[in-house]
């Protein structure tokens, strides 16, 4: 069991950056945990203090229910992957995996066995007498995962690890991460900025922002139920659509945009303000039915991607994005309408951006 | 790449040319006056080896003249300035440039002002500083102010060079079982070599081929370093120009020596592939 607990940690830099903000997260053993947020959200500062490699300034973090604060990194049981490899570069590939082992004093027939199995595992099995500036820039990034696994840590942290990556290499490497967290049984905890990292690799997303978690779910949950306007507009691709109105007779209204809202939305009374949000694809083309919102604008730019399209529509100051299928027939510069289902909408106090249900 | 034009490439090597053999004369010339004989000490000829050469002067230098007790002497004085400057410089050197501490910027001003002033200067405070301490005509003394003077020099290289070092290395060791000194030992270390090469040869060469200071210091002529030594053939009446030019080139070998051997560790970019940016 390798849970990691975070309570209350704060991490307060030079007395006035606050880079982490009163952070509670628990993460469960063998879970997959994504860490996600904007540059300078406070992720990797968050990510150094459960590896020990930054004092916290207040709250505690346990590792196997063991409180950790005063714990030396070497001491903590856990691997980490680094966004810039941080391979040793006067080391070989195989002297870089082994070196954890070898300061662990573990028999040299296990750190054999570790390090070809690792190998195996990564394909580096032809490498392991090159030193790392004879490598490509994905197989150093395996050999930083090797090292990794080689230890055998309860718990690895990986802070934005295929960022240096092209994105087909990206594609591969993801895909290799996640089927070493089921190989492997482990706990992950996962840095990343590219929220569809978080989305697909995840089984549990914090989404940061200014050092404050914003929401702690899992990616289905997160896509569907964001709690704020932040994470509505961070999770997603194309981003969430927002729209602001106000209540009018019980409906949410703006411009030629007008649905029923439920009993719980319009609690505030008429004229409250309130943010629409719907994602792109859930705008269908076509004219209302009954009950369903409507939505008029005109196309300005199409992005047909084959599988489907992409169609920016202005609609009165906004331009909104709708994923339609790649045979509706749309003009540029026309008249564009399009159908919702209320229900698939999301609706946001316009005062303090929180999500009302 | 690219290879220049002929004509371009015949320019570079007659310039390059040139200047070789304004650095390479006056050796020649010393060359010339050690091979030769007694008789023709102040020959203005200008022959590369002289008429009757002969390796006399080496041989007296060798069995006649204190030459090797010199040669010792110098040889562990550099040798202990060397590992003194390299220990403290390779130390001092990461502590400024891992570490945020109150006076940091201030060490750093101080360290580059003690450059600003002549050696010469400092000769007289520096004297009475050894002479209160009793240090005088000991190695002691002469080695205090050698890895002091190199210091500042040393210290900033190394410092120059662990900046280079991303700190994601340090802490990468730390994760896999370092504790910090043992990843400064382990890791960053063999990672700044060059550097180390670098002050080590600096030590060496400051206090191989220092006169002045070791002037002052030592009065006991069979402690006297290969510069004092090598002046002793300089008298007011006649110089001993056979044996002093013998003796300045038998003092620049191992110089030459070192810099050879040294020459395979100072090849950069060690670093190179680690990390990436
Ligand atoms: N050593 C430091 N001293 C002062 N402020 C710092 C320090 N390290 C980080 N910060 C600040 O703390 C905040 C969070 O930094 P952090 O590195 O955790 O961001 P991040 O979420 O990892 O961003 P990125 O995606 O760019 O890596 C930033 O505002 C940053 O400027
Ligand atoms: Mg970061």
């Amino acid at each position: 069991m390798a849970d990691v607990i975070l309570e209350h940690v704060y991490k307060i830099y030079d007395g006035d950056v606050t880079a982490a903000d009163d952070v509670n997260v628990e993460i469960r053993d063998k879970e997959f945990v994504v860490l996600v947020g904007p540059s300078g959200c406070g992720k990797s500062t968050t990510l150094r203090m459960i590896a020990g490699l930054e004092d916290i300034t207040k709250g505690k973090i346990t590792i196997d229910g063991k409180m950790v604060n005063n714990v030396a990194p070497k001491d903590r049981d856990i691997a980490m992957v680094f966004q810039n490899y941080a391979l040793y570069p006067h080391m070989s590939v195989r002297e870089n995996m082994a070196f954890g082992l070898k300061l662990r004093k573990f028999p040299k027939d296990e750190i054999n066995a570790r390090v070809d199995e690792a190998a195996e595992i990564l394909q580096l099995e032809s490498y392991l007498d090159r030193k790392p500036k004879a490598l490509s820039g994905g197989q150093r990034q395996r050999v930083a995962l090797g090292r990794a696994i080689v230890r055998k840590p309860k718990v690895f942290l990986f802070d934005e690890p295929l960022s240096n990556l092209d994105a087909k290499l990206r594609n591969h490497m993801r895909a290799e991460i996640m089927e070493l967290h089921q190989r492997l049984d482990a706990t992950i905890i996962y840095v990343t900025h590219d929220q569809v990292e978080a989305m697909t690799m995840g089984s549990k997303i914090v989404v940061m922002k200014d050092g404050l978690v914003q929401q702690v779910a899992e990616p289905i949950e997160l896509y569907n139920h964001p709690v704020n306007l932040f994470v509505a507009g961070f999770i997603g691709s194309p981003t969430m659509n927002f729209v602001e109105g106000t209540v009018q007779s019980g409906a949410f209204t703006a411009g030629t945009v007008r649905f029923p809202l439920t009993d719980a939305q319009k609690k505030g009374g008429d004229n409250k303000a309130l943010v629409m949000g719907i994602r792109p694809e859930d705008l269908k083309w076509g004219a209302a039915t009954n009950g369903s919102g409507e939505l008029r604008g005109t196309t300005e730019l199409a992005e047909p991607l084959g599988a489907e399209t992409y169609l920016h529509v202005r609609v009165g100051e906004k331009r909104v994005i709708a994923k339609v299928a790649p045979n509706v027939e749309y003009g540029l510069g026309q008249e564009a309408i399009f159908h919702f289902d209320p229900k698939r909408t999301h609706l946001f106090d316009k005062g303090n951006d929180q999500a009302i249900r | 790449m690219q290879k220049d034009p002929l004509l371009k490439r015949l320019f570079i090597y007659a310039v390059l040319l040139i200047f070789v053999l304004i650095a390479i004369y006056p050796i020649l010339r010393v060359f010339s006056i050690s091979l030769r004989p007694g008789d023709q000490l102040l020959s203005t000829s200008l022959a590369l080896v002289p008429d009757g050469a002969t390796w006399s002067n080496f041989v007296e230098l060798f069995t006649e003249r204190p030459f090797l007790r010199w040669l010792w002497n110098s040889t562990f004085v550099s040798l202990a300035v060397t590992i003194l400057g390299v220990t403290l410089a390779s130390t001092a050197g990461y502590a400024i440039s891992r570490y945020k501490f109150i006076g940091r910027t201030a060490a750093m001003l101080s360290i580059l002002t003690t450059q600003m002033f002549p050696a010469t200067m400092l000769l007289l405070p520096m004297y009475i500083i050894i002479s209160k301490m009793n240090l005088l005509n000991t190695y002691f003394g002469l080695i205090v102010v050698y890895s002091a003077t190199a210091m500042p020099f040393c210290v900033w290289t190394m410092k120059g060079y662990y900046d280079t070092i991303p700190y994601s290395l340090e802490e990468a060791a730390m994760v896999d079982g370092c504790n910090r000194f043992s990843a400064f030992y382990k890791v960053i270390l063999p990672l700044v070599t060059p550097a180390l090469v670098i002050t080590g040869l600096f030590s060496f060469m400051s206090a191989w081929s220092e006169y002045l200071v070791a002037a002052q210091v030592l009065q006991d002529p069979t402690m006297y370093t290969l510069p004092l030594g090598l002046k002793q053939f300089e008298q007011s009446m006649s110089t001993e120009w056979g044996l002093y030019a013998a003796g300045a080139l038998v003092v620049s070998v191992p110089v030459v020596a070192l810099f050879l051997v040294a020459n395979r560790w100072l090849v950069g970019g060690l670093t190179l592939g680690g990390v990436k940016e």
